[in-house]
């Protein structure tokens, strides 16, 4: 199976191809300053969804939180264990932890996002203030 | 802002206006405070199994059911009950959502306290307490990273609007009121004002007081507003 390079948006979204599509799902920085997440709302299969658009929720501690669409396609598939199993974002955020698979519409919306060692220094100088 | 009384559905159209107009850096921060019509909502989990009363006897005492997009289970809005609505922009702010929660029961917290009321959050579940009694209710969404959705305090409503629901899956024994707990229950003018104190201190900025109609003078251009404004408006007579 081919991976491509991972990717995070500003908004705390993560896109990599992984074979069969693209997955997204939310960072590690996004799930430790949320905390145990304790229900995803998913998107539906066959969603067309489009950049900055909330397209899932994830909730933690009565606060809901819209999560804004990394880039624009379709909805391929979604993960079902995060219905019975919503903290697998916590443990596994990278992996096991993806929300959905998406078919992009525009690959060239992946260039603009940041790779982990950008997105690490971003979400730094974020801390700093 | 202070809204006074005002419907559910008016206010949440008003809450998703100014959250995208938050987001577009068109509003400063807002804090919407008002009461409501007696109402039921369910966050985005909310199960209906935690409403314990039929449809018919609900639509029988006035009590309208409605589903949003904010966090938690089943609560209740009503009359005696002071809800805040926090518009905040929480990048901005460079706050985290756990951090906002905490902010807003520490607003909860202080205005207790000015009434002689020691209450306290307990991390497993969120909202204020007194001693094993659950005083405000909380539940909050974030859109685009701006918050809306909030808190509700209760000042003194009809704590029997309770029995139709198992607040946070706890049961409606786990309720109270400022009212149950003080001997003279203060009015919820008083509350509002000592709250929205509390609040300026733990959100610093440049808060100002404003009328939902100079609110309205200064944002008219946007005809969203305008038309939220003339809903909440026909709501007042």
């Amino acid at each position: 199976m081919l991976s491509g390079v991972l990717k995070i948006s500003q908004d705390h979204v993560w896109v990599q191809t992984k074979g069969d599509g693209d997955q997204v799902g939310i960072s590690d920085f996004a799930a430790e300053a949320l905390g145990t997440i304790i229900y995803v709302e998913l998107p539906e299969v066959g969603d067309e969804i489009t950049k900055g658009e909330p397209f899932a929720a994830v909730e933690s501690g009565k606060a809901s939180v819209e999560l804004p669409a990394p880039v624009s396609g379709k909805v391929l598939k979604v993960n079902e264990r995060l219905e019975d199993a919503p903290d697998l974002i916590n443990q596994d955020t990278f992996g096991q932890g993806w929300i959905a698979v998406l078919s992009i519409k525009d690959a060239s919306e992946l260039d603009e996002m940041m790779t982990k060692p950008e997105y690490d220094l971003f979400v730094a100088g974020d801390d700093d203030g | 802002m202070n809204l006074g009384h005002a419907g559910y559905l008016e206010v949440l159209a008003l809450q998703r206006t100014l959250v995208q107009l938050r987001h577009e850096n068109s509003i400063p921060d807002t804090l919407l405070l008002v009461e409501h019509e007696p109402v039921i909502t369910l966050g985005r989990r909310g199960s209906t199994d935690n409403i314990l009363s039929t449809a018919e006897v609900l639509a029988s005492q006035g009590v309208r059911i409605y589903r949003v997009e904010r966090g938690g289970d089943v609560t209740y809005h009503g009359p005696g009950q002071l809800v805040g609505y926090p518009i905040i922009d929480l990048r901005q702010r460079k706050l985290g959502i756990r951090a906002f929660v905490e902010l807003i029961e520490e607003t909860v917290i202080l205005t207790l306290a000015d009434f002689d009321i020691r209450a306290r959050r307990e991390p497993q579940h969120r909202g204020v307490w007194v001693g094993n009694l659950k005083v405000a209710a909380l539940g909050v969404a974030v859109r685009r990273w701006v918050s809306f959705h909030g808190f509700a305090l209760n000042v003194s409503p009809r704590m029997d609007h309770y029995c139709h629901i198992n607040p946070c899956e706890l049961g409606h024994e786990w309720v109270t009121s400022m009212a149950s707990l003080l001997e003279k229950p203060p009015s919820l003018a008083v509350v509002t004002q000592k709250l929205a104190r509390k609040f300026v201190r733990l959100f610093p900025g440049n808060w100002y007081k404003v009328s939902f109609s100079e609110f309205v003078e200064k944002v008219k251009m946007h005809a969203d507003i305008a038309q939220a404004a003339s809903a909440l408006m026909i709501n007042d007579q």
